[in-house]
């Protein structure tokens, strides 16, 4: 009887202690922020500056974003919202050469959003409003 | 031992004299003796034995009930605190040390702030205590509370309904607080940082300027406030910002 009872007990912390340690390693892989609808809610109700925090500890938790595409235009969208803070910042207090130096990475981040695209104007409009 | 009637000499196992076949009396009782002692010895024998494997049972029993236990104890205990081992498990994997990016660190302090505190994070770089890092060192932490006051203000400038709460204006003093601590730190240890403190600083009252209503009197005195007082306009200029 008491064998059983200790078969079964060793049994799930054998399971239990080996999720775990999966878990200890593999720590990276669950550290991206993969629910689409936080996203999604946080673009429809024109809220970038959100988008722009939690794509910033991201880019900030060192983990290896290769292989997970479904945040090139976020991280896009990212650093347009970045930029394009530096250029209205910089061209109003009359620093030209570094507004322009933003303005050209506007034009660039624009250039990686994809389908995210027709949110660079919705930004333009919340950063100059 | 002799024997009685002809007096040759007997062990004291033989049973008659094999000179005139008496027989040897002690050599009886001593048989009986021995098979008492021989049964005797069995029976102990017998019960050590068994006593032994009940006890070997018994500490088998308690033994490996205690190891379950044991073991049951650590393993809750990982599973309640997976996520800290396995976050630092995973810092300390990336830790890298300062020596081996400095001049990415260099090129990203002439760059941009902002990219300066993304990499060291992401990299998880300790800067050491060295003499020749030390101003290194303050640079990154006016890069990551610089980093940390640009997003609160992105939270305000870039979203349609920024989200109100009383506890952001003292975010943003600390960070501030905190821009201007350092620098003076910094600037304490490297004197050729000068340019990068003084480019943070300029860009922190920029973005309060241009996004935070923060006015151009308060911009240029912000340094020589109080604590309370830089308190009071962050406070005032984020009230303002919010409103509108």
């Amino acid at each position: 009887m008491l064998a059983v009872v200790l078969g079964i007990v060793w049994g799930i912390m054998i399971v239990v202690i080996g999720v775990s340690v999966f878990g200890i390693f593999n720590y990276d892989r669950s550290m991206y922020y993969s629910d689409p609808t936080y996203h999604s809610d946080e673009i429809l109700m024109k809220n970038y500056g959100a988008i722009y925090s939690s794509m910033n500890s991201l880019l900030s938790s060192g983990n290896d974003l290769k292989g997970h595409s479904e945040y090139d235009e976020l991280i896009a969208l990212h650093d347009y919202v970045e930029s394009c803070a530096y250029f209205r910042m910089y061209t109003e207090n009359g620093e030209t050469e570094k507004a322009l130096k933003y303005y050209t990475a506007m034009e660039e981040a624009k250039s990686r959003m994809g389908d995210l695209d027709f949110t660079a104007s919705e930004i333009d409009d919340l950063i100059y409003r | 031992m002799k024997c009685k009637k002809c007096g040759s000499n007997l062990d004291i196992d033989t049973a008659v004299c094999p000179y005139c076949g008496t027989e040897n009396p002690v050599a009886k009782k001593h048989r009986e003796d021995m098979e008492r002692f021989e049964k005797d010895y069995r029976a102990t024998k017998d019960e050590v034995i068994k006593n032994t494997g009940k006890f070997n049972q018994k500490a088998f029993k308690i033994t490996a009930i205690a190891v379950t236990v044991a073991f049951l104890t650590l393993s809750i205990l990982l599973v309640g605190f997976n996520n800290a081992i396995a976050y630092r498990v995973y810092r300390n994997r990336i830790t890298a040390s300062s020596g081996k990016y400095l001049n990415e660190i260099k090129a990203l302090i002439e760059e941009n702030p902002l990219e300066l505190a993304r990499f060291v994070d992401g990299k998880n770089i300790s800067v050491g205590y060295d003499r020749d890092t030390e101003g290194i060192r303050y640079a990154i932490y006016v890069a990551r509370n610089y980093s940390e006051l640009f997003r609160y203000v992105m939270d305000i400038a870039a979203c349609k309904s920024p989200r109100y709460s009383d506890k952001t204006p003292g975010y943003m003093t600390e960070y501030l607080k905190y821009i201007l601590s350092y620098s003076e730190e910094g600037l304490e240890r490297d004197g050729e940082l000068q340019h990068y403190f003084d480019a943070v600083y300029n860009d922190s009252v920029l973005l309060l300027r241009t996004y935070m209503n923060l006015s151009e009197e308060d911009g240029e005195n912000l340094k020589s406030y109080s604590d309370g007082k830089l308190a009071l306009v962050i406070e005032e200029a984020y009230n303002e910002t919010v409103k509108e």
